[in-house]
């Protein structure tokens, strides 16, 4: 009885033994990841306000739209504390700011996006009532690995240099956040706000 | 992979010429499965702190004199760690802030010589020398990426044991073993700098001997 009882345990204990990967990921905290990267010459000394969007860009099977409700204004509100935190004053789009700032929420998508094709800088050119001018936004570094493609649920943030619209036809991102999977229904809107905040502090622009 | 063919093929001749003989108390051959645990210790530490309860040992061992066997070891154990939030600086204008989730699946394949103290009673005490190979495969998987490293090492691997019958006339019975292995593993996954993978382990299972 008792040699049928071990061999019954180191049955159980070699089962057991046979773990070949780390199994299903607990939707924690833990498993919110966030990604900030800025412009590696840019002098964030000679920026001073920014403006920002009141709606969100979202692309979900290829195709974009802008999304305005209670979400969206509690994310935009969230930002705006960030970068006031880090000195820059909010003005409106038609003030000339230094700096603006559009959101992007990658809600679905099956197929790999280039870095920028989120952003959608219209709401900005429309409400100047710029139309026969356009101009493209461009990252002044290499984009990582880790956000050539992003996921479901995936929050964008993106500054372009204002400054540079006199000069350029092509605006540099200047600072980009992503705060990857945290609109997947899986997250609380503390997580979110933390999350936004945590974007902010790694790596401040500025 | 060179050593470990010429290894196997002088353990396979010794255990040919050797076949005449009856030795170990007309012990012949002996098998073992076993559960293993390990404790990392060295670099391989910094990579996976923690202790490895996933582990499974098959020994065979065959006697060449009354005392000496010569066999094979594999062993499989897989440890794993999860590391909480932490921002890395790959350069100084990014910072990513992530939880990761390592784990090392390691392969130990050697040679053994081992040397039986008391061969002729119901309780063997032993002691072996492993040689051979160490594959370590090694992961970081951070949401749903994964980056990984294999790499290879030479292995050497000291040993202690004891087969206790499970009755006087019986064949087969418990076995326990306590060894070290050391092999010369490098990998620099994740910038954890590994110079050689270390770990002490033990081995609880069941033998079977062949007369």
């Amino acid at each position: 009885m008792k040699v049928r009882l071990m061999l019954l345990v180191l049955a159980g204990a070699l089962v057991s033994a046979c773990n070949w990967g780390p199994g299903a990921m607990d939707e924690t905290r833990d498993q919110i990841l966030t990604v900030a990267r800025k412009g590696e010459t840019v002098d964030f000394t000679k920026f001073h306000s920014f403006a920002i969007t009141d709606s969100v860009s979202v692309v979900e099977d290829g195709k974009k739209f802008r999304l305005n409700n209670d979400t969206t204004d509690m994310i935009i509100a969230q930002i705006v504390v960030n970068m006031n935190r880090n000195g820059y004053s909010q003005v409106a789009a038609t003030e000339n700011p230094d700096l603006l700032v559009d959101v992007s929420y990658i809600k679905k998508t099956n197929t790999y996006m280039f870095p920028g094709y989120w952003n959608d800088w219209d709401w900005w050119w429309n409400s100047c009532n710029y139309p026969w001018y356009g101009w493209d936004s461009f990252y002044p570094y290499q984009m990582p690995v880790f956000i050539s493609s992003y996921d479901t649920g995936s929050l964008v943030i993106e500054v372009a240099d204002m400054l540079s619209v006199a000069t350029e036809s092509s605006v540099p991102i200047v600072w980009h956040g992503l705060v990857r999977e945290i609109l997947n229904g899986k997250h609380t809107q503390q997580e979110l706000l933390l999350s936004i905040d945590e974007v902010f502090r790694i790596l401040p622009p500025k | 992979m060179k050593r470990i063919l010429l290894i196997l093929a002088i353990t396979l001749c010794c255990a040919g010429m050797a076949r005449a003989q009856y030795y170990g108390y007309d012990m012949r051959q002996i098998y073992s499965i076993n559960y293993q645990v390990n404790v990392p210790a060295g670099s391989s530490r910094d990579f996976v702190s923690k202790m490895s309860f996933e582990g499974v040992n098959v020994n065979w061992a065959y006697f060449v004199t009354g005392n000496i066997t010569v066999g094979l070891d594999l062993s499989y154990n897989n440890y794993h760690e999860k590391v909480g939030q932490k921002v890395y600086r790959p350069n100084e204008n990014t910072a990513i802030n992530a939880a990761q989730y390592r784990y090392t699946q390691v392969f130990p394949i050697k040679a053994q010589v081992k040397y039986f103290f008391t061969p002729n009673n119901n309780v063997k005490f032993y002691s072996g020398l492993g040689m051979g190979a160490l594959c370590a495969g090694q992961h970081i998987v951070i949401q749903d990426f994964d980056a990984w490293d294999n790499n290879w090492g030479f292995l050497l691997s000291p040993e202690v044991g004891v087969l206790i019958p499970f009755g006087a006339d019986n064949n087969w019975g418990a076995n326990i073993t306590a060894g070290y292995n050391w092999s010369t593993n490098k990998s620099t996954l994740g910038n954890i700098k590994i110079d050689n993978r270390q770990s002490f382990y033990m081995n609880v299972g069941l033998y079977l001997a062949l007369f």
